[in-house]
């Protein structure tokens, strides 16, 4: 991993329940770790029954890695976990400008630009 | 509109780390003019029954996520006092990264 190759924040939304397995997906394209997160979905047309709001159960997997592996994760995801399949994963990735992490080697003169 | 006393160059900065932190980040995040500080609960993706198993060692399978917006000219500050406070640059401590942000109001 080059200082230089620009990072992407890559966030997953999976239903519940698949973030593990959307870990490994991610794990096995190389990626070092990611956070999971507990969410909730809210579609345009929420489904009620006797008054009570049922909405769906989410999770946010959340991980920072190169654009290039970015990239190979959200081919794998969506090969294998994608929409229509019962993870229903949505990605997207959002450009990262400054980090500080452990397993990528940062200038010793400050944080990663 | 853009409001007076806000920014024109924000950074959404993001923190990964163990929960132990969150009241020490939060507070450092404050002095140092972090807004609109916001805390969430996650957990790793290590899975700890097989590092459990392996070494006898675990690192912290909860983790808190901490958002804020902050001024771009205060970004590089923060993230210095990340690395020299809580020692974001040795492993097992956290993670941090900034996103650009466009539009504020």
């Amino acid at each position: 991993m080059t200082e230089s190759s620009p990072k992407k924040a890559l966030y997953i939304i999976v239903n519940v329940g698949f973030a593990d397995e959307v870990a490994e997906i991610m794990r096995k394209e190389g990626s070092g770790g990611a956070t999971i997160l507990n969410a909730r979905g809210s579609g345009p047309m929420p489904k009620s029954i006797l008054g009570i709001t049922i909405d769906t159960e989410k999770e946010i997997i959340l991980s920072v890695v190169d654009e290039e592996m970015s990239e190979k994760i959200i081919h794998a995801v969506r090969q294998k976990a994608g929409l229509g399949t019962p993870c229903n994963s949505i990605c997207f990735t959002m450009p990262v400008d400054k980090f500080v992490m452990t397993h990528v080697s940062a200038p010793p003169d400050g944080p990663t630009k | 509109m853009m409001h007076d006393d806000v920014s024109s160059c924000l950074e959404f900065l993001t923190i990964i780390a163990g929960r132990k932190l969150k009241d020490s980040l939060v507070e450092s995040l404050s002095s140092e003019g972090g807004r609109l500080i916001t805390v969430m609960y996650g957990k790793g993706s290590v899975r700890s029954d097989y590092l459990r198993d392996m070494f006898g060692l675990v690192p912290e399978e909860n983790k808190v996520m901490i958002t804020c917006l902050l001024p771009c000219k205060k970004a590089d500050a923060v993230m210095g006092m990340l690395v020299s406070k809580f020692h974001f640059d040795k492993p097992n401590t956290g993670i941090a990264f900034t996103v650009p942000i466009n539009i504020t109001f």
